[in-house]
């Protein structure tokens, strides 16, 4: 079982608590902003990234690399919102049989390349957001999605010129 | 969209930080806490359920249960300090709401008590052990119904001050004693500590005059008077165990 011993020992909680604090006010910042970037409103990326920080500290083991698995984990909720956004687009386009507004149409470059984003497979959604969006270097997005360092470069690769064929075809 | 560099300029969209709301990190930090709490709760509760079946398998018995019963007399397994009531430090009284219990006709047929009610039970705070920076009480329940009841996992606690405004965050479970049922008959007594840092670093709230508890899975407080300086917002309580010194021996 992973509840550990008895862990009183003067210090510890202490020393724990800041080290966790001066994470936070490191890291949460950016990592909130990044989420920004990729949902529609501050609220949800407040709520992704929060949500990041308990996962990480409501974990008994310790994790290696604490700034990667608060993106990692950031970019699964971030997949499971979008995910669950576009359930209720179509549940509301069902019901309501309508055409979408002209404004609803992605207008912001930014938006649209988020858009398609959304529609690369898993890995290299994960390895584009990671890398491009959050800045983690092709060896530690490798080591954070367990995969090789090839194959990160390929799915990069191949999740560019996917990207760029589709937004020129929106041209 | 011809050249290739608008699209690594779209993909690496500056990051505008966006600054945490007042109060995130204490309210992150106690939800994660809070669920760890529940997760080693439930990985105790599952180890515990494995070993049952495992001995009910292997002798072939029915109805061997991970519970610990009580007596009035509350033989501790480890009674190494005096009992809190030696040497108390805060006035014990019932709470306004634990008044008398209304005990709703006689015990469960079966031998499965439910859990004690807030209105069953007393509690007092013992005497706190002060530990370079941390301070440590145990805490009593008592079982002062007439019935058998149960009592598994750890209590809510947090400080008050005189006009019951809760000062500084509730309490987060603490690991160290085991999540075991425990039965107790009229009269019988479990523990806990109760943990608090007195000059972490963090600012340090005013000196509580109440103590407010809820027995686990109770949603009734009790409140007894108590002194308390919560510094860092550290408070955090262990598991109940038998016996009064609140440590599974």
């Amino acid at each position: 079982m992973l509840v550990p011993g008895v862990n009183v020992e003067d210090g510890t909680i202490r020393s724990r608590n800041r080290a966790a604090s001066a994470l936070f006010h490191a890291e949460y910042p950016r990592l909130a902003g990044w989420c920004r970037r990729l949902v529609d409103d501050p609220d949800t990326a407040h709520e992704i990234a929060s949500e990041a920080f308990v996962r990480l500290w409501s974990r008994w083991s310790g994790v290696e690399d604490p700034r990667g698995f608060l993106y990692v984990t950031a970019t699964n909720l971030v997949r499971d919102h979008w995910r669950k956004a576009e359930r209720e687009r179509r549940a509301t386009r069902r019901s309501f049989v309508r055409r979408p507004a002209a404004d609803e149409q992605v207008a912001q470059p930014d938006t649209e390349l988020r858009v398609l984003v959304r529609s690369l497979p898993d890995g290299m959604r994960a390895a584009v957001l990671l890398h491009y969006y959050a800045d983690f270097p092709v060896r530690e997005v490798a080591a954070l999605l367990n995969r090789k360092e090839g194959t990160v470069k390929s799915d990069l690769h191949r999740a560019r010129a996917r990207l760029r064929e589709e937004l020129e075809g929106l041209r | 969209m011809n050249d290739p560099r608008d699209l690594d300029r779209l993909l690496r969209p500056g990051v505008e930080p966006l600054l945490p709301p007042p109060g995130a990190f204490d309210r992150i930090w106690r939800t994660a806490s809070r669920r760890r709490g529940t997760r080693a709760a439930v990985s105790a509760t599952a180890a515990a359920l494995l070993i049952v079946v495992a001995v009910a398998a292997a002798l072939q018995v029915w109805g061997g249960g991970d519970r610990v019963v009580v007596e009035p007399a509350g033989r501790p397994s480890a009674t190494t300090t005096p009992p809190p009531s030696a040497t108390p430090t805060f006035t014990v009284s019932p709470a306004p709401s634990a008044v008398a219990p209304p005990v709703a006709g006689s015990p469960p047929p079966k031998a499965v008590a439910s859990r004690c009610e807030s209105t069953e039970l007393s509690v007092a705070l013992g005497r706190v052990e002060p530990a370079a920076g941390n301070r440590y009480a145990t805490m009593v329940f008592t079982n002062v119904g007439k019935r058998v009841c149960h009592l598994q996992g750890y209590p809510g606690a947090s400080v008050l001050d005189a006009d019951m405004q809760q000062l500084g965050p509730a309490a987060t479970y603490a690991p160290g004693n085991p999540h075991v049922r425990l039965e107790l008959r009229p009269g019988g007594k479990v523990s806990t500590v109760l943990h608090w840092a007195s000059d972490a670093a963090g600012a340090c709230q005013p000196e509580s005059t109440y103590l407010r508890v809820y027995p686990p899975g109770e949603t009734h407080p009790l409140i007894i008077e108590a002194t308390i300086q919560l510094c860092g917002d550290i408070l955090d309580v262990r598991n109940l165990t038998v016996g009064t010194d609140g440590l599974a021996g």
